[in-house]
């Protein structure tokens, strides 16, 4: 760093600067009265170069001087620059106030007392131009990034801008011939217009006299890289290499990343050789340098040799459906949602589902549930997520993702409840059977499921859920495959009509199978139902066991002359004398009877 | 006045200062120096470079570790105390 102070001394101002280096902890005392640093990068170096530049007007003469501080080694030396500053023989007085630098242009605004500006090409040090902006002395300055140029302040309260004009500094510096090669170098530097036509005709020449390296190194310096077209690599391309040397395409490539970055076609023409050679490394290199642009185009040829680094590349590139797909390749689903939404691109969900299925089918699943579970809303549809598990013939996962999406138990899913049910009645009757027994979902098609689940033999599911009379008379008789105190709880829900339909049913399809379940619920239910009912029931089929055994659970209790004397009845033909006699000698209700 | 932060830095008596972010209505720092500062000035966004009649100081006013200025070199003698310091610059 530097301090620069003035002072009073034998009737002129001398300017004192005290340039100190953090790095070494060595002070140097220069006089001076305006002071700055700078950094250039010379042509061909790969490293920046740091100047210390002053102004100074002595006893006996001013000067502007260019110094280099803080060597690097990689870089060319810069040799030491010391040039006249010119004052007006009127303006004895004058002195350098202040000093600023340009680092786009790499040119030092001197700004003196009497307010004459000078602008110096830092690194020839050659005066570019000066003239006098202020008939007042201007007390402070600022280099002014946006123009890259300077403002100052003026005792008048003026404040004054002046920057290089960038149309016309080229033609104007190419106006004097001496100054053709800094307007040359400036054009590139700056990527000014003006000199494309000198670099036009250097390169044309160099490259028809068969000066290869040096038209490469012409085209790679161009103002704005106007010679960096797919063009001039096609050109280079063909040429033929030099035996022992790098081939010219090669060179010239070498020569743009020491100056900075490749441009998306350059990008590609470097990397396919490099790529080619299994030179891989080079890629990540220069990519962890940021020198390459990374496009989907670039992705796409490293993605052949590796998606990791393809990935890295279409991050970059901001190619956001193949970041996605390769996410999905390397099989970090979880990826997918975040990276989606942080950059706002929504991918094709359900081709893009399907793809994780077939290759993953377990964090298929797990995809599917962060796919309609994503903070924002679901991603996909559900019934989509479904049909891709079905297609690839994935109950199993389409079951476990459709139980967890499906918690909520919500109305307006029923049809996805019917379709969970539905598919697993068709290919996983068990697992439907334990969905129903959980009680999980109240509005699915209950007489759809009632259907499936007796097609699929689950009996006591499709009684649960049907209403239809008909289907209740085919299932109820099937009293082997019916636990009888399911049947017997069953009984309960139904009306007394449906009940005596269902017990008439049974009796008729099957009197010896079902004879005993009927008995049980007809004494369960005996009081509900009623026993005139019940008797005129197993009457009508004409079975004096089943009315013995049904009376006999109900005649101790019950106040029903009828039940005694049926019982009494049935009790003889069934010749059950001792009953008989025990219900003639306990029963009070046998007083009327007549016959 | 910082470049391009809302902070200011002021100074009274030539000895105390103190660092206010306006931003957020907060005081950044405060500091009190055993010599008069005779000239100070921002020379990059972080930093503070003051200039004293002996010695030249650092303050990163943005690192929280930085309580007061740092000294990094003393004046020169042809940078003698009658001088009025005008520039203060840095590389970096």
């Amino acid at each position: 760093m530097v301090v620069v102070g003035i002072s009073q001394q034998q009737g002129r101002v001398v300017g004192s600067m005290q340039l100190y280096s953090k790095d070494r902890g060595i002070s140097q005392a220069i006089e001076g009265h305006a002071a700055a640093f700078a950094s250039i990068r010379l042509e061909g170096s790969p490293a920046d170069t740091k100047l210390f530049t002053f102004a100074v007007r002595t006893a006996t003469g001013a000067k502007l001087h260019v110094v280099e501080v803080d060597h690097q080694a990689n870089a060319p030396v810069f040799p030491k620059k010391a040039v006249d500053l010119y004052f007006p023989p009127e303006a004895t007085n004058d002195f350098p106030v202040a000093m600023q630098v340009s680092a786009r242009y790499s040119i030092a605004y001197v700004v003196t007392k009497y307010g004459f500006i000078h602008l110096y090409d830092l690194e020839t040090g050659t005066c570019i131009f000066m003239n006098r902006i202020s008939s007042e002395t201007i007390f402070i300055t600022a280099p002014d990034t946006e123009s890259s140029g300077i403002v100052g302040i003026n005792r008048k309260g003026q404040v004054l801008s002046v920057a290089v004009d960038e149309n016309t500094v080229i033609p104007y510096l190419l106006s004097n011939p001496a100054n053709a090669e800094l307007a040359y170098k400036l054009a590139s530097r700056a990527g000014l217009p003006g000199a494309d036509n000198l670099y036009n005709q250097r390169f044309e020449q160099l490259f028809q006299s068969g000066q290869y390296v040096d038209a490469a190194k012409i085209a790679a310096n161009s103002p704005r890289g106007f010679l960096r077209t797919p063009h001039t690599i096609d050109r280079l391309k063909t040429l033929p290499q030099q035996p022992g040397q790098m081939s010219v395409i090669l060179q010239y490539f070498s020569v743009l990343l020491d100056k900075g970055g490749l441009n998306k076609y350059e990008t590609l023409e470097l990397t396919r050789p490099v790529l080619a050679q299994n030179r891989k490394h080079l890629i990540e290199k220069w990519l962890g340098e940021n020198k390459l642009e990374c496009s989907e185009e670039l992705g796409d040829i490293v993605r052949v040799q590796d998606v990791a680094l393809a990935l890295q590349i279409y991050l970059k590139g901001n190619a956001p459906q193949k970041v996605i797909a390769c996410f999905a390749e390397t099989a970090q689903f979880e990826k997918i949602v975040p990276y989606a939404q942080q950059t706002g691109y929504t991918p094709d969900y359900n081709a893009l589902l399907g793809h994780v299925v077939r290759v993953n089918p377990d964090r298929g699943a797990e995809f599917a549930t962060s796919l309609v579970k994503a903070e924002t809303g679901p991603l996909i549809d559900i019934e989509r997520v479904v049909d891709i598990f079905q297609s690839q013939a994935m109950y199993q996962q389409a079951t476990s993702f459709l139980l967890d999406a499906l918690s909520a138990n919500s109305p307006d899913q029923g049809h996805l409840q019917t379709r969970l049910l539905e598919m697993n009645l068709m290919n996983a009757p068990q697992v439907a059977d334990a969905i129903l027994g959980n009680d999980m979902f109240s509005h699915f098609d209950k007489a759809r499921i009632a259907q499936l689940c007796e097609g699929a033999g689950l009996i006591t599911r499709a009684l649960e859920l049907t209403e239809d009379p008909a289907a209740i008379k085919r299932l109820i008789v099937q009293t082997d495959k019916l636990p009888e105190d399911w049947l017997n709880n069953y009984f309960g829900r139904l009306s007394v009509e449906q009940s005596l339909e269902c017990l008439d049913e049974m009796l008729k399809v099957n009197i010896r199978g079902t004879l005993q379940t009927v008995i049980h619920i007809a004494q369960k239910y005996s009081d509900l139902l009623g026993p005139t009912n019940i008797i005129d029931l197993l009457e009508k089929y004409r079975t004096a066991e089943g009315l013995y055994y049904y009376l006999g659970a109900i005649v101790n209790v019950s106040e029903d002359k009828n039940v005694h004397f049926k019982y009494i009845e049935s009790a003889t033909r069934m010749g059950q004398m001792t009953e008989i006699q025990r219900i003639c000698r306990d029963s009070s209700k046998l007083t009327v009877f007549t016959n | 006045m910082h470049w391009n932060k809302l902070i200011i830095a002021l100074k009274a008596q030539q000895r105390t200062l103190q660092i206010f972010d306006l931003g957020n209505k907060s005081k950044l720092k405060s500091a009190n120096m055993n010599e008069d500062v005779v000239f100070w000035k921002f020379f990059n966004e972080s930093t503070l470079g003051l200039v004293t009649d002996t010695s030249v100081y650092h303050w990163n006013i943005l690192d929280p570790n930085q309580a007061s200025p740092v000294k990094v070199f003393d004046r020169h003698a042809t940078l003698a105390v009658s001088l009025m310091p005008k520039h203060i610059k840095s590389l970096c």
